[in-house]
Formats: structure tokens, C-alpha cells, sequence
């Protein structure tokens, strides 16, 4: 099975005042279609950063190198019109915070149309169609009503359920979710992981899943990548890293999870034996 | 603070232009090379020479000597209505900020009027009522300012009440005074300087544009505002006399910005190199 | 929605109160006594300490503060202003009527000048940060702020009427008459407001909904004017209306340098007649301007915004 994004040695540099700082120092990752890679870092680490970089949303300050092989093309080196295009239809990406990601100006409606619009040549009553299907696809209710509210009349996890039905319907190749669940209460998180794990089942796209919630990986990754600080620590099954950590940081993930997850079960025990 | 003030070459350069021109204004009698008040009628509106470098007015006076002298009125009457602003401004911050309840409502509602009033007219406001006279244009550019001040130093002030608060109750009197005095000079001297000197530059336009109007600095004292209003009138016989305090208050305005810009840059807290 | 509107116009109420009190404190502290004035413009030949007297009582000047303040504040709302001192024939409305419209045409074209040169200027300045343009503008923009007003007006008449002739001088009467004031006006402001543009914008664009627009593709012109200038432009929207009462106040001197004959060259002239009801009714006026337009602003932009629309679902 040929990859749908494959990616060599990409180095991030961050060029400030003649000051030069490498931030990702050379990682190699590869997407399966229909299989999820997990990346999995704490903030800094430069899960968030790689992504953006291959895919050209990084300021001029930034420069990028290496290979990340899409479709056949390296992404690194192609012009800013030319990822345009591909960003929104064939690679979706999910941002961390629904509740910003949308103009406050502009209602649910227009901000869907004007995306279809940029990259369909739908009509203006398809786009709506379109746009029922999406919502009711994503579980949410009377979407003739959703879809004509501003963002702010709408919670955090509607609009990052809106965010990812608005990604697949474009049906993507690749999908990049970055820390969907972060901004998200813990009961969202879970209806949110759901949806995904019911996308990952009936469409054939790749994902890619960063967080730094090693539960949350868990729970829809097929393989996983460790970062820390720009390098690559880790990579295998999710398995593989929770028993046989090899890098000392993952370890030390790993560890404290472990530790929390033993403390809860403790919790439980005890809660049980109170009740008898 | 100093040193990070040293650092920025823009604060430098403009300090050391900035103190040039002032000196020149003190040693005028020295660098002019006339008399500012001796007129001649009969050598008017003369040409460049090497007794009138940027020749004569329509009285025969040398433009050049006015201009310098003219530095004199400029820098000091601004620099005199900066101080009263910057004197009340403290004054009333300091009470506003001390003293909760009544006293802070007051003061803050007299801070948001003056704040939220065009400057301008205020200041024709209180020279009409006032009378036309240099003090008034003073007073009135104090009376319009004051509230930025204010507003400033009781937001400082108030930062370091709650921190005092236990100091407060302990050693009223000679005690605090002193502490608070410590502690918040070094937070308001930036911001200050650079509030100063951004408006010193607002300060001079304001004036010469009194004097131009025939409101501030009365002829025949060799003011730039002034010496402008005599060069409407004969502006296509003798140009110069219209260019040359026009260009003088521009640079020294934008001089006094440059130089608010770089401190702000420079003291700026965020900014700090590590 | 309302409430926030009924709540902001009761705001501006004390707002106006206290400006009206400032105008009453300012007119009784002129040295000129009311009665004598009063006496003088009914033309009475010989003005006696008894005819002084009577006459103060008949304008109720014996009254407590607080009474000839309300009676003051009463005659306004008549839009009774009073009497011009230095020529009693006229009163203080017609003074003020017959110049406002001058200082109207001028405010107003100097605010489409603004306009049309501080919108795209700021927005390009924005879009292609620290670029040759950019730092050009930002010198220009420096250099404008230090430069007095009148000396501009100076300098364009000097240059463009006498030197090549173009327009004229002073004066009003045609559009020909209007360019140079306007320019001269506009100038003053135009720094402010590309500033205010661009550092909106800029500000704007470092906000996520511009990442996730580049993340669905799409185009740039398409995130710059439909997203970053429409979030701008409500940002600046108070500032924005604030421009027209800024640009009535500010052509005072231009209008003193170009004789144009409006509300500023009245003003100028009755500062220097000690006309005072003209001064104080002028103060009013601006004063009452400003607060108002302030209001109008507020709840514009709290309209315009849907976060501060609280509709009712």
C-alpha cells in the first residue's frame, strides 16, 4: 500500500532577527489510508508545528526543508497557491479552538458556503443541501437552525463537530486533527472521540491525530508517533509504546499515566470495598 | 533603566540633537549673529548674506537670530506647561489613588469628561475666558492634560495600595509615604518619560499655534508660531520667512516623537533582550 | 439589547449635564458684568449703579446659582442662546446657524478625503508589512504628525495658488474653493487613521479564524477583505464617527488660515471681541457633538457586532 503522506527528514528553522533557531530537527513519519498515526508530544514538542509546516501555514520567518510526499508531489518546495488548493480539499485539517476558529461576524452558513464555493462549483442550493447533510451527518439537530446562528451562539463541541463534518465532506485524502479534544469539556471529548472513531471506520482517509492525551490516542490510533522537543522519540503501535517504551521520555510518559490510572483504580477499589 | 534607554541609538541621538538645540537657545546671544529686535525697514526682506544667513523680515530683522532666540519661548514655555500638567496630573492621581470613596469618583469622572473632550477646543475655551496672555495658554494646555497623567499614576497608585495595604495599617504617617514612594517610582518613570515627551511635541504645536492665531506669544517676541503669523502676510515676497520656523517646528516636533518612540521601545518591559 | 441602549443614553445624560455646567461656570466668570452688557445692547444712553441694579434683578441675576443654571439650561433647550455682546443685534443662533453650514461642507469633505486615502493606504500598508511602501507611509505618517496645521495650509497655498496658479487662495464659494481647506484639514487626521487601520488589521491577523480560513483554502484576497477589513472596520467603527465632531473642532485654525467662513473663523473673532455667549455656545455645541456622536457610535457598533446582539432564541 503506497503511503498518502510520507514524510523524510523535515527540519524547521525559525529565522528572527538574524537569530536562527532549529525547532523540528529532522522527522520521518508515514500515513496509510484508512490507518491512524497518533503524534503525541507535550506543547513545544512541535507535533502542532510539523504538520503546519508541510502543509505551508507557517509565516515567511519560518523555513522549511526536507520531503513530505503527497499524491506523488513533494509538498515541500510547491508554491503558496499551488497548497492552497490542496489545503481545504485534499488535506482537512481540525483546530484546537473551535470557538475562535470562526469569524464572529459571519453566520455558520456563509462561513460553509464560502468553502465549498472555493472549491466546488456547486450551486448555491446544493451548497445548502450540502450543508443540512453535513450537520445531520454529525449528529446535530435541527441544522436549519444551527447553520443560520453566529459561532458564539454555538458550544465548543458543536463547532468542532461543524469543523469535522465540514472537513469530510470535502472527502480529504488526509485528515489532520490537532488536539481536538483539548479545548473540549470531558463529556464532549468523548461524543467528539466517537465521531471519529465512526469516521475512521467508514471513510478510507488517512488521519493524523496529535494530542498530547495519551488516552485520547489510545483510542484511535493505529500507529504512534512520541515527539519531544522537535525529535522523535518514539514510534510503533500504541502497545508497543505503553509497554516497551524505548526513549526515556516516553518512558516517563508512560509512567506518570501509569501512575495516575493506578491511583484511580486504587480509588475505586476502595470505594468498592467501602461498599460492601 | 538607564542602561537600556543608552542602548537604543535612536534615544541617544535625539537626547544629544534635543539638548543641542536647547543649548543653543540658552547661548543665543552668542551663536545669533543680530539682534532680534533691531529692525531696519530699509533692508527688508534682503537676501542670503553673511550678516543675514536666511536674510530679513518685512521689519528688517535677521530670521535667523529670530529663530534661534525664537528656541527660547518654544522649548521653555512647553517644557513649563509639561511640568504643570505633569505636576497636577500627579497630584490628582496620587489622591485619587490614595483615597478610595468620593474623592476617586470625582476625580476619575473629571478624568473621563477632560479625556473624552477635544483638547483643541478647551484650550480656545479657557484663553477666551482667560484672556489673551501666555500664562493663559499655559494654564489652559495644563488644565486640558492633566487627566493622562492622572489616570496613570492612580492605576500605578493603585497597584501598590492593596500591596501596602498591611504597611498602611501599621505606620501611618512618615512611614509609607516614603515606601510607596520607592516602589513606584521606578514603574511610572518609564511610562512617564515617554507620555513627557510625546507631549512636549504636542505641547509646542499647541503653542505656536495660539501665537499663530495671535492668541499666545504676542509679536514682536521672535516665537515660531508668532513669526508665522507675520509671514502669512507676505509670503510671496519673502517665502523663507514662512519656511524656515514652519520647518524649525516640524523638526523639533518630530524629534521629541522620535525620541518618545525609541524610549518607549527601549523601556518597554516586553521588549527586554534576554 | 434595549437595556443596553436605554442604559447608555442615561450614561451620556450626567455627561451632558456636567458639560453644560462647565459652559454656565465658564460664562459667569467673565469679568463683564451681564447687567451692564444687557444695558449697553438696549442701547440706554447713560448706565447708572441703580439702572445697574434693576436691571439685575430683572434678569433674575440675584438668584441663586442653581436656579439661573436650570433657567440657563431651559432657555438652551428653547434653543434661546442669547445675545451676541459685540453686536446686540444678532443673536447667539443666527450667529452660530449662519456659520455652520460652512464648517459642515468643510468637516464633511475632509472626512471623505480621510476616508479615501487612509482605507486603502492603512490596508495595504497591513498586507505588505515592513515593505518599501509600508516604511515609506510611516515616514509620511510621522512627518504629518509633527507638522502644525496651519503651516500645511500655508505651504499649499503658497505652492499651489500663488506659485503654480491652480486654485485660489481664500475665501469660499465653489469647489475649487473647498480642495485645498479640505486637504489641509484631512492631513491632520489621516495619520491617526492609517495607524488605526493597519494596527487593526495587523492584530487581526495574527487571530485564529485567519488559520483556519488558510486551513480550508481559502483565497487571500478572499481572507483579507471578507474576514481581516470587516473584523478592522468594526473594531474602528466608535473611532471612525468620532472623525466627524474631530473634524468640526479641528478646522478652527484652517479655516483662519483659508477665510472660510465657518463656525471656526466665528469662533477665532469672538475670542478676540470677548464675545462670550458666541464662545460658550460654541462649547456647547462641540461638547454636545461629541458626546452625542459617542453615543450614536456605542450603539452602532453594538448593533453591527452579532457577540453583542443578544437575540432573543
Amino acid at each position: 500500500m503506497e503511503p498518502v503522506l510520507d514524510v523524510n527528514n523535515l527540519v524547521v528553522d525559525h529565522c528572527r532577527k538574524k537569530q536562527r533557531q532549529t525547532i523540528i530537527k529532522g522527522i520521518d513519519f508515514k500515513v496509510f489510508p484508512g490507518q491512524c498515526l497518533g503524534i503525541l508530544g507535550e506543547s513545544g514538542s512541535g507535533k502542532s508545528m510539523s504538520l503546519k509546516a508541510v502543509m505551508g501555514l507557517l509565516g515567511t520567518d519560518f523555513s522549511v526543508t526536507g520531503e513530505a510526499f503527497f499524491g506523488g508531489e513533494n509538498l515541500i518546495g510547491k508554491t503558496r497557491e499551488q497548497l492552497r488548493q490542496i489545503r481545504g480539499k485534499r488535506v482537512a485539517m481540525i483546530l484546537q479552538n473551535p470557538m475562535t476558529c470562526f469569524d464572529p461576524l459571519y453566520r455558520i452558513e456563509a462561513q460553509l458556503s464560502e468553502t465549498y464555493r472555493e472549491h466546488t462549483k456547486l450551486t448555491k442550493k446544493e451548497i445548502y443541501e450540502k450543508s443540512m447533510a453535513v450537520l445531520t451527518a454529525m449528529q446535530i439537530k435541527n441544522p436549519e437552525e444551527v447553520v443560520k446562528k453566529y459561532p458564539h451562539q454555538l458550544s465548543g463541541g458543536m463547532l468542532q463537530r461543524i469543523m469535522i463534518g465540514l472537513a469530510m465532506s470535502m472527502e480529504p485524502d488526509l485528515l489532520i486533527a490537532d488536539e481536538p479534544t483539548t479545548a473540549i469539556d470531558a463529556i464532549t471529548q468523548f461524543e467528539i472521540m466517537k465521531e471519529f472513531t465512526r469516521i475512521k471506520k467508514e471513510s478510507n482517509t488517512a488521519m493524523i491525530f496529535i494530542s498530547h492525551d495519551l488516552g485520547v490516542i489510545s483510542a484511535i490510533s493505529d500507529e504512534v508517533l512520541v515527539l519531544n522537543k522537535g525529535k522523535m522519540a518514539d514510534q510503533g503501535t500504541f502497545r508497543q509504546i505503553y509497554e516497551q517504551p524505548k526513549d526515556p521520555y516516553t518512558r516517563l510518559l508512560v509512567e506518570k499515566k501509569k501512575a495516575v490510572m493506578d491511583q484511580y483504580q486504587r480509588a475505586l477499589k476502595r470505594k468498592g470495598m467501602r461498599k460492601e | 533603566m538607564w542602561r537600556r534607554f543608552l542602548k537604543n541609538k535612536m534615544a541617544v541621538i535625539m537626547m544629544a540633537f534635543l539638548a543641542t538645540i536647547a543649548l543653543a537657545g540658552v547661548f543665543a546671544p552668542i551663536l545669533a549673529p543680530n539682534d532680534p529686535y533691531a529692525n531696519n525697514i530699509l533692508n527688508k526682506f534682503a537676501g542670503f548674506s553673511l550678516q543675514y544667513p536666511l536674510g530679513t523680515d518685512q521689519l528688517g530683522r535677521c530670521i535667523l537670530s529670530r529663530m534661534i532666540y525664537g528656541i527660547r519661548p518654544t522649548l521653555f514655555l512647553s517644557l513649563l506647561t509639561m511640568t504643570g500638567t505633569i505636576g497636577l496630573g500627579c497630584i490628582l492621581g496620587l489622591l485619587a489613588g490614595y483615597f478610595r470613596g468620593p474623592v476617586e469618583e470625582i476625580i476619575m469622572r473629571a478624568v473621563d469628561v477632560m479625556m473624552s473632550f477635544p483638547s483643541q477646543i478647551m484650550v480656545f475655551a479657557v484663553v477666551a475666558l482667560l484672556g489673551v496672555d501666555v500664562r493663559n495658554v499655559i494654564l489652559a494646555n495644563v488644565l486640558i492634560k492633566w487627566a493622562w497623567y492622572a489616570r496613570m499614576i492612580r492605576t500605578n497608585v493603585m497597584k501598590y495600595r492593596d500591596k501596602n495595604f498591611v504597611l498602611f495599617s501599621r505606620c501611618v504617617g512618615s512611614g509609607e509615604p516614603f515606601i510607596l514612594f520607592r516602589h513606584l517610582l521606578p514603574s511610572i518613570a518609564s511610562e512617564m518619560a515617554v507620555l513627557a515627551t510625546l507631549d512636549i511635541g504636542w505641547a509646542i504645536l499647541n503653542i505656536s499655534t495660539l501665537s499663530f492665531l495671535g492668541l499666545g506669544v504676542q509679536a514682536p517676541i521672535p516665537e515660531w508660531g508668532a513669526m508665522l503669523n507675520e509671514a502669512k502676510n507676505v509670503m510671496t515676497t519673502n517665502p523663507v520667512q514662512m519656511i524656515a520656523p514652519g520647518l524649525a517646528i516640524v523638526i523639533v516636533v518630530a524629534a521629541f516623537n522620535l525620541l518618545g518612540d525609541a524610549l518607549r521601545d527601549a523601556l518597554d518591559p516586553k521588549e527586554v533582550e534576554v | 439589547m434595549k437595556t443596553y441602549i436605554v442604559k447608555r443614553i442615561l450614561s451620556a445624560i450626567p455627561l451632558l449635564l456636567m458639560i453644560s455646567f462647565l459652559c454656565f461656570v465658564f460664562i459667569n466668570m467673565i469679568p463683564s458684568d451681564p447687567a451692564e452688557v444687557a444695558l449697553r445692547v438696549r442701547q440706554t444712553p447713560v448706565i447708572t449703579e441703580d439702572a445697574i441694579l434693576q436691571v439685575r434683578e430683572e434678569l433674575g441675576l440675584n438668584d441663586p446659582y442653581l436656579i439661573r443654571y436650570l433657567r440657563w439650561v431651559g432657555n438652551c433647550l428653547k434653543l434661546d442662546f442669547g445675545v451676541s455682546y459685540t453686536n446686540p443685534s444678532r443673536t447667539v443662533l443666527g450667529e452660530i446657524s449662519r456659520c455652520f453650514p460652512a464648517t459642515f461642507i468643510l468637516a464633511m469633505s475632509s472626512l471623505v478625503f480621510v476616508i479615501v486615502l487612509s482605507l486603502p493606504v492603512g490596508f495595504f500598508c497591513a498586507v505588505y508589512k515592513d515593505s518599501l511602501f509600508d516604511r515609506i507611509v510611516r515616514g509620511i505618517v510621522f512627518m504629518t504628525t509633527a507638522m502644525p496645521a496651519y503651516w500645511v495650509g500655508l505651504l499649499l497655498i503658497w505652492l499651489v495658488s500663488i506659485r503654480w496658479d491652480l486654485l485660489p487662495t481664500s475665501g469660499s464659494g465653489s469647489i475649487k474653493h473647498l480642495i485645498l481647506p479640505s486637504i489641509t484639514v484631512a492631513l491632520t487626521y489621516i495619520s491617526t487613521y492609517i495607524r488605526l487601520i493597519r494596527n487593526n488589521m495587523l492584530e487581526n491577523m495574527k487571530e485564529d479564524y485567519v488559520l483556519y480560513a488558510n486551513v480550508r483554502g481559502l483565497k487571500q484576497s478572499t481572507i483579507l477583505v471578507r474576514h481581516i477589513l470587516k473584523n478592522s472596520l468594526h473594531t474602528c467603527i466608535v473611532a471612525i464617527g468620532m472623525s466627524v465632531p474631530q473634524l468640526m473642532a479641528g478646522t478652527i485654525v484652517v479655516e483662519n488660515v483659508f477665510a472660510w467662513p465657518g463656525l471656526g473663523k466665528l469662533c477665532i473673532a469672538s475670542i478676540f471681541n470677548r464675545d462670550y455667549p458666541v464662545i460658550q455656545t460654541y462649547v456647547l455645541l462641540i461638547g454636545t457633538l461629541f458626546v452625542v456622536f459617542n453615543l450614536l457610535f456605542d450603539i452602532i457598533q453594538s448593533i453591527a457586532d452579532p457577540r453583542l446582539r443578544r437575540e432573543v432564541s
